[in-house]
């Protein structure tokens, strides 16, 4: 028998091809089978689209673990070893790392106190910025970026006392929450900046202390800018009318402190 | 009648026919040939395409949303109250870990609101005993690869560039795959992630809307302002694997 290749005939195209199977129609049984195995592909595919839509509990899936895991504990990781589970360790209480020791008190504190240390009471509040801080652009800048950060959530971008949280506080009407104070009344401007400065270390009535989350530096900062909001907006009325309860008025009037 | 040789039924048929042999193929045997041709080509396109897309990191990472202790929600504190991200995660600025929040910071608030639920019941019971709160890390790139957080929100790199509108999420789940292509993506081509700095923890900030320049615009600005560092360096392996 001849072949294509003795004949010299080109390979058929596929139309010829057809032509001389004498290819009329396949049988039913293998439409549907093929049909069938096409419908079959898409299952896998809609489970792939599905798996990327959703959300799942299971952990993540990771076929090569050679970078995963180095012999370290990573930053907050848990620690088998320790009672408290941290590999974190906390400071030694009392101590103070190499490099770390600070003598100036007016600048860590806002205040003056007889034997140089935070136990003992204030005698002196500081009046103005420490000197080695200069009120220029740039620490007003950062002053308003802390500011929004760490403050308004309470006080408010403009100091007034209707951040959201606390406005979401008033709405729950929450018997414990003291309405933040407005920032811009004659009793607050009256105040020395050591005074506001300890304020946000230390805390005021329900509000907490920011010591551990606003560096000294940029505790300074939201003082300055705290000042030249005061400069820049009119004096609010005294807190009798915004505040809700008379007796959060009341314990503003002297200088809280520790 | 001239005949092709090369499927086997079709020959087997035609000799059959000519020889007037017992045994006959059947007709359908003719599609077997070109029933094949089609499953080997569907086969030889399908498996690649199954494999890839199933073992691509955005379907085996993205999505991951473990349980978590406590049911913190985000689109509660940062979406609806508006909290800014560095109030809890305080110290994403200046170290390589933004660091999730200890009790503490829980309590500045809720000390006073809502200071009974059943839900801050873990938060309190931590903050008392001093035992932390066992969060499950949900964005967690492998240990030798060097993440600094620092370095990217420092240069402009914004919050919902790798983690996703966090201010809607419920519970927080994986966003991006995290995968090594994808962090060259944008390692490649700094300028379309860039964002002022004053920006970075805004959600859905978008450069032509607050800028009116366009993202690829504003993004060559902004590298050149932050010195972000050039290709080679930005593509070498020792900068995220040390």
């Amino acid at each position: 028998m001849s072949t294509y290749q003795e004949e010299r005939i080109p390979f058929p195209s596929p139309w010829r091809l057809v032509k001389e199977l004498r290819l009329r129609r396949p049988p039913w049984w293998l439409v549907a089978l093929l049909l069938l195995v096409v419908i079959g592909t898409w299952i896998p595919l809609t489970l792939i689209y599905q798996a990327r839509q959703q959300t799942s509990r299971l952990p993540r899936i990771h076929f090569f673990h050679d970078m995963d895991h180095q012999p370290k504990f990573g930053p907050q990781a848990a620690h088998p070893w320790y009672v408290d589970g941290r590999s974190m360790r906390q400071p030694i209480e009392g101590t103070i790392a190499r490099g770390m020791l600070e003598h100036d008190q007016e600048y860590l504190l806002g205040y003056v106190t007889l034997d140089g240390t935070r136990a003992s009471s204030p005698t002196r509040f500081v009046a103005t910025l420490p000197e080695r801080l200069s009120a220029d652009s740039n620490l007003l800048n950062r002053g308003r970026e802390r500011f929004g950060i760490y403050c308004a959530p309470c006080h408010g971008v403009e100091g007034a006392g209707n951040g959201p949280i606390n406005q979401a506080a008033m709405a729950l009407k929450e018997g414990k929450w003291v309405a933040a104070t407005n920032l811009m009344t004659q009793m607050i401007r009256e105040r020395t900046d050591g005074q506001l400065f300890q304020a946000i270390s230390d805390g005021v009535r329900s509000m907490p202390s920011y010591r551990s989350q606003i560096s000294v530096r940029d505790r300074w900062a939201i003082v300055a800018f705290v000042r030249e909001l005061q400069q820049t907006l009119p004096v609010a009325a005294e807190p009798q009318e915004a505040s809700s309860t008379a007796s959060a008025s009341a314990s503003t009037t002297p200088a809280t402190v520790p | 009648m001239t005949n092709i040789t090369e499927p086997p039924p079709n020959d087997g048929e035609a000799a059959a026919e000519s020889t007037g042999a017992r045994y006959q193929f059947p007709r359908w045997a003719n599609y077997l040939f070109p029933t094949l041709l089609l499953v080997a080509i569907g086969v030889f396109t399908y498996i690649p395409l199954l494999g890839t897309l199933a073992i691509s990191p955005d379907t085996r990472a993205v999505g991951y949303q473990p349980a978590q202790p406590v049911p913190f929600s985000h689109a509660l504190h940062a979406g609806k109250l508006q909290l800014d991200c560095r109030y809890c995660h305080s110290t994403v600025e200046y170290a390589a870990f933004a660091a999730v929040p200890p009790t503490q910071t829980c309590l500045n608030c809720h000390a006073a609101i809502k200071s009974d639920s059943p839900k801050l019941a873990l938060v309190k019971e931590g903050f008392e005993t001093g035992n932390p709160l066992r969060w499950i890390k949900v964005h967690d790139v492998p240990d030798f690869v060097y993440f600094n957080h620092s370095a990217h929100v420092n240069k402009g790199v914004a919050c919902e560039s790798c983690h996703g509108r966090i201010d809607q999420m419920e519970e927080v789940s994986q966003a991006k795959s995290l995968s090594m292509a994808w962090c060259l993506e944008c390692h490649r081509a700094p300028e379309q992630s860039l964002r002022p700095r004053e920006f970075v923890t805004a959600m859905g900030w978008d450069a032509q809307t607050a800028t009116g320049k366009s993202q690829t615009e504003l993004g060559a600005e902004l590298a050149q302002d932050y010195h972000v560092q050039p290709l080679h360096f930005m593509t070498s392996c020792s900068t995220c694997h040390r």
